[in-house]
């Protein structure tokens, strides 16, 4: 399973983190690190999956989310949106923004994997 | 018929078993165990409102109108049933507050004013006179029938009506007027009300079941005959040909239900008298009951006296006494002159204790007061002297009214002029107790205008058709004013007189009394009084203290000693040392909770108003403005507001919680990821391993440094942290921080300059904290400084007013929307890729810190042009806080 | 029962007093007939009292709650 995966985070080493992750599931990586640049490498590359920081300078999690969501074009695209709030109405809200699954931070690598797969094999 | 010497001696034979009963009740309360302690008397009390009308003027009226005497005891049934609210409240108020008569409630509701308890008391008065002749005349007609010597008439030395009132008058005296209770009750004459209630109720039933079953053969058979005749037919139905006839039942319903709770008499038994509220519970429906029980035969005697005597034949309103008679039984006819006797004297008892309190409280004791300025002369004596007179007074001028006028006009009649009368004291009292607004001013107008709308339509009327005025402006109208005409005021025909005057007293009262009220705002005394009315039920057992004086406690003394006497005012004191847990008596505070306390027991001697304004004349009182009461009473409004407040830094709270746990999440999610992925890949290649490693380390100390941080803000901001203040030489604590942070510097090649005077003051405070604000000072410029070119400048100056550091530095500056939000916990500038590790806490710390030693950091830069952050600390600082 | 239910009761009992004995349905029994050989009025009334008052002891001495005052 070779899948195309985006991960939109600010922080440094939570990348790092991620990335080695996903790369270890065998996936193609590429990085954004702030709102703008992640919603633009959505648009241009069109990856099967966004690892998608709500806290990011720029743009939110939130806004990047929805921005996706509007656009037809991007209907394939999968979102699970990452944060260390974990409030109901912050995941209440995840969802209506249109993101496909949500977790808190810190996360369990072994769950955010199967999550992972999950998403990409309903694709 | 029977002997007048035999009905006389019955009489007097009465009176005094009635004195006995009295007489045992107050032996028995002196030890202790009282006999009205017990919600049955208290309801058998109540009693007394059935008078001798109900003996003699009901049979009369039901004999002419049929069902029409029922209303008067219909509204009492009704007003029982709002007992449970209005008559506890009524009770507690005045338990509360030591209030012994409707002038004294009402007067003590708007203001403690003495205006209106003298005019409350003059109204009882007036209206009250013409009662009292009704009875002594109930009493002579009485007479009349049962011995055949007309009373009533003659020279007034030998009628023997006189002579019963001058009876009653020594009984009440001696009953009413023992000693002085500040709480102003008298049991002997409730156990002797009760008592009088069971002896009228048997004697009716009695005269009841001889006349349907001796006379007749039962109820069913008066009703049976009385059908059959025309004349009679209509008085077992409601015979309402008038248009008009539902108001006047429902007015009549009203004012009976008003007058139940105001007659002066009613308020003395039900409210003043009352020993347990919750004795109102069992009158609630016993005392109805009572009324449905003697009222039961009252239309079955009239139709049967009809009957035997014919239309006509014998005046209706005796007949409880001629039908017995006519039928040979005497001694029947004698215990139904009892009863009637009985109903006669508990009504002039109660009354006259009543009202003597009255005028003596609200009338006579005032004008003494201002009379006698001199604080030495005793009257103590002189309270109870002044009700022995009034009482005694009441009466004769009773016996007066009714030799002068009681001929002329129906009994029926002035009883319920009298019930219109106290039926004015219903909106100022009414509204007293459940509206704030109700002013002074207010009630004033209300009841002058209730009185005088009541004297011109009902007691001018009476007056001249009695014979003593001309009646001419009755039919014309003054001055020929046919608007103005007593009985068809503003053209408003059709009403019975009755109604009529109840319409226009009640709606000119009412109206003028919540106009007036409010026209203008309470004043603070209003406010005050109209809190501790309207929401008793709400209020601790102590009424607040709103005196806010001194006085000297020989002088209370003195005030005490003057009034009560002084064994009472030794007691007094003693006990109230006994409370306070103070030895001596001279050693009391005499503080304003004393002189509430004096006040208090004052006004159950002197009445309220009366106690208040001696007071005033000794205590030193700091006027309190109306926001000063306002602000001690009004709880309720200052708890709202400081909820308020306790909301919005709620949310303040949640949001730094907020922010501190995302804070402290995003370094365990890197250090949780790191080592899971570590854990789950045994493989993974060392340097790989090495760097992971390396990032978690970084990671926990950047998790430490956070939590160290948090809680040391924590602390500065509850005020918790620890000060360890010294003498500081600034030059030496800048040169520490900068070669501190030297090595930073170095690593970004950047130059630190140092600008300071020579001699720079000693300055007091923490060191180590200082020490902390300007190594986060200097280390946010070395984060932010350009490599290679990076230059930063640490100036020191000194001056009149304290010592100032700023650091300045050449990096990219703070924009302006930016520069709001720097001292914001958690707020780092740049971005997250090139912020170096820092915690966002460290400005705002550094300026708790500048600030807790009186200063103020700023910040001042331009985009492009560096930033320079500075603080200034004053030599003299205006809060010391020292170690715990 | 608690007091202010008391007094709720005692309250609406009062309406129902004024409707049931002042005119417009006062005058419903205002009419021939006799119960018991009186008449159909006084009796409608006495018994319309007594039920009042019955039912007024009824919801008065039911016992409270024993809330402190």
């Amino acid at each position: 399973m070779n899948k195309r995966v985006l991960i939109a985070d600010d922080e440094p080493n939570i990348v790092i983190s991620l990335e080695f992750l996903m790369k270890r599931e065998g996936h193609e990586v590429s990085i954004a690190r702030d709102g703008p640049s992640a919603l633009e490498a959505i648009r241009t590359t069109r990856p099967d999956l966004v690892l998608l920081d709500v806290m990011m300078p720029g743009m939110s999690g939130f806004e990047v989310c929805q921005a996706v969501r509007a656009d037809e074009a991007l209907a394939g695209v999968r979102i699970l949106m990452l944060s260390a709030k974990g409030r109901d109405t912050d995941i209440a809200k995840g969802s209506a923004m249109g993101a496909d699954a949500y977790m808190t931070k810190p996360f369990s690598t072994k769950e955010l994997a199967e999550k992972v797969r999950e998403l990409l094999s309903a694709a | 018929m029977l002997s007048t010497p035999l009905v006389l001696a019955a009489s007097f034979a009465y009176l005094l078993t009635l004195f006995g009963v009295a007489h045992w009740a107050d032996r028995r309360a002196r030890a202790g165990r009282s006999v009205i302690g017990n919600a049955w008397v208290y309801t058998l009390s109540m009693g007394v409102y059935c008078t001798a009308w109900t003996y003699f003027g009901s049979i009369g009226r039901a004999a002419s109108s049929g069902l029409w005497f029922l209303p008067i005891y219909l509204g009492p049934t009704l007003a029982m049933l709002l007992a449970g609210s209005l008559l506890r409240k009524m009770i507690r108020i005045a338990r509360s507050y030591r209030i012994t008569s409707i002038a004294d409630f009402i007067a003590s509701r708007y203001g403690k004013s003495r205006t209106l308890a003298a005019l409350v008391t003059l109204i009882a008065l007036v209206g009250i006179l013409p009662y009292v002749a009704l009875q002594l005349k109930a009493i002579a007609s009485g007479l009349t029938v049962l011995t055949g010597t007309p009373g009533g008439s003659g020279p007034w030395w030998s009628d023997s009506t006189l002579y019963i009132a001058l009876a009653l008058a020594g009984f009440t005296v001696a009953f009413g007027t023992r000693h002085l209770d500040t709480s102003e009750r008298h049991e002997g004459m409730v156990a002797a009300i009760a008592f009088e209630s069971v002896v009228k109720l048997l004697a009716f039933l009695a005269i009841g079941i001889f006349v349907c079953w001796g006379l007749f053969d039962g109820p069913g058979d008066i009703f049976a005959r009385a059908a059959a005749q025309p004349a009679l037919k209509g008085l077992s139905g409601l015979g309402a040909e008038s248009k008009f006839a539902g108001g006047q039942w429902f007015a009549l319903t009203l004012l009976a239900m008003l007058s139940v709770i105001f007659l002066p008499r009613q308020f003395q038994v039900m409210v003043v008298e009352n020993v347990d509220e919750r004795h109102v519970q069992r009158a609630t429906w016993a005392f109805p009951a009572y009324l449905l029980l003697i009222n039961l035969f009252v239309l079955p005697i009239a139709l049967g006296g009809l009957l035997h005597f014919g239309v006509g034949g014998a005046a209706p309103e005796t007949f409880v006494l001629s039908l017995p008679l006519a039928n040979g039984q005497s001694w029947l006819a004698l215990a139904a002159f009892i009863g009637g006797l009985s109903a006669a004297t508990g009504m002039v008892i109660v009354e006259a204790i009543a009202v003597s309190t009255m005028v003596s409280n609200d009338l006579v004791m005032p004008l003494v007061l201002r009379l006698t300025h001199r604080a030495s002369t005793d009257l103590s004596g002189m309270p109870l002297a002044v009700r022995r007179v009034v009482i005694v007074a009441l009466l004769l001028l009773g016996y007066l009214y009714f030799r002068v006028a009681g001929e002329a006009y129906a009994l029926v009649s002035i009883g319920l002029i009298s019930f219109a009368a106290v039926a004015q004291f219903a909106p100022a009292l009414l509204g007293g107790m459940y509206w704030k607004g109700g002013t002074r001013a207010g009630a004033l107008a209300g009841l002058l205008a209730g009185f005088a709308l009541w004297s011109w339509t009902l007691l001018l009327p009476s007056i001249a058709k009695s014979g003593w005025l001309a009646t001419g402006f009755l039919t014309d109208g003054p001055f020929g004013i046919a608007l103005l005409r007593p009985e068809q005021l503003l053209g408003l025909t059709g009403l019975d007189s009755l109604t009529h005057a109840l319409l226009w007293s009640l709606l000119g009262n009412a109206g003028l009394y919540v106009a007036v009220s409010l026209a203008r705002a309470p004043s603070a005394r209003e406010a005050t009084q109209a809190l501790l009315f309207v929401d008793v039920f709400q209020r601790s057992a102590g009424a607040p203290v709103f005196w806010r004086g001194r006085a000297r406690l020989a002088e209370l003394q003195q005030l005490a000693t003057r009034f009560l006497g002084a064994e009472p005012a030794q007691r007094l004191f003693a006990d109230y040392a006994r409370r306070a847990g103070v030895t001596d008596v001279e050693r009391i505070a005499p503080d304003a909770q004393l002189v509430q306390h004096v006040e208090t027991q004052l006004a159950g001697a002197i009445g309220s108003a009366s106690a208040r304004a001696v007071m005033a004349s000794v205590v030193e009182e700091e006027p309190l403005a109306p926001e000063d009461i306002l602000r001690m009473l009004d709880e309720a409004s200052q708890v709202r507001a400081l909820n308020r407040q306790l909301e919005s830094l709620d949310r303040l709270k949640d949001d730094f919680m907020s922010s501190v746990t995302h804070e402290l999440r995003t370094p365990l999610t890197s250090i949780r990821a790191f080592a899971e992925l570590m854990r789950d890949d045994p493989d993974m290649a060392g340097e790989q391993r090495q760097q992971f490693l390396g990032l978690v380390v970084g990671e926990a100390e950047r998790l430490s440094r956070l939590v160290n941080q948090v809680l040391d803000m924590a602390k500065i901001e509850s005020g918790h942290a620890e000060w360890r203040n010294d003498e500081i030489d600034l030059r030496e604590l800048v040169a520490h921080a900068v070669q501190t942070t030297a090595e930073v510097f170095r690593e970004r090649d950047a130059v630190v300059s140092v600008q300071q005077p020579d001699i720079v003051p000693t300055l007091h405070a923490d060191r180590d904290r200082l020490l902390q604000v300007l190594l986060n000072l200097l280390s946010n410029a070395a984060k932010f400084v350009p490599a290679g070119s990076g230059r930063v400048e640490v100036r020191l100056t000194a001056d009149a007013h304290g010592a100032q550091v700023e650091v300045c530095d050449n990096g990219p500056g703070v924009t302006l929307d930016q520069q709001q939000l720097v001292f914001e916990k958690f707020r780092q500038g740049g971005d997250a890729a090139n912020r170096p590790q820092g915690t966002g806490l460290g400005l705002p710390i550094s300026r708790q810190i500048v600030e807790h030693f009186g200063g103020r950091m700023w910040l001042r830069s331009e985009p492009g042009q560096g930033a320079c952050f500075g603080f200034e600390l004053p030599w003299t600082r205006q809060q010391e806080e020292t170690g715990t | 029962m608690s007091e202010r239910l008391r007094n709720q009761r005692l309250l609406a009992l009062f309406a129902a007093g004024w409707g049931l004995l002042n005119f417009p349905l006062l005058t419903l029994w205002d009419r021939a007939g006799t119960i018991a050989g009186i008449p159909l009025l006084p009796a409608a009334l006495f018994a319309g009292w007594a039920l009042l008052i019955g039912v007024a002891a009824w919801v008065a001495e039911a016992p409270g709650d024993e809330a402190p005052h």
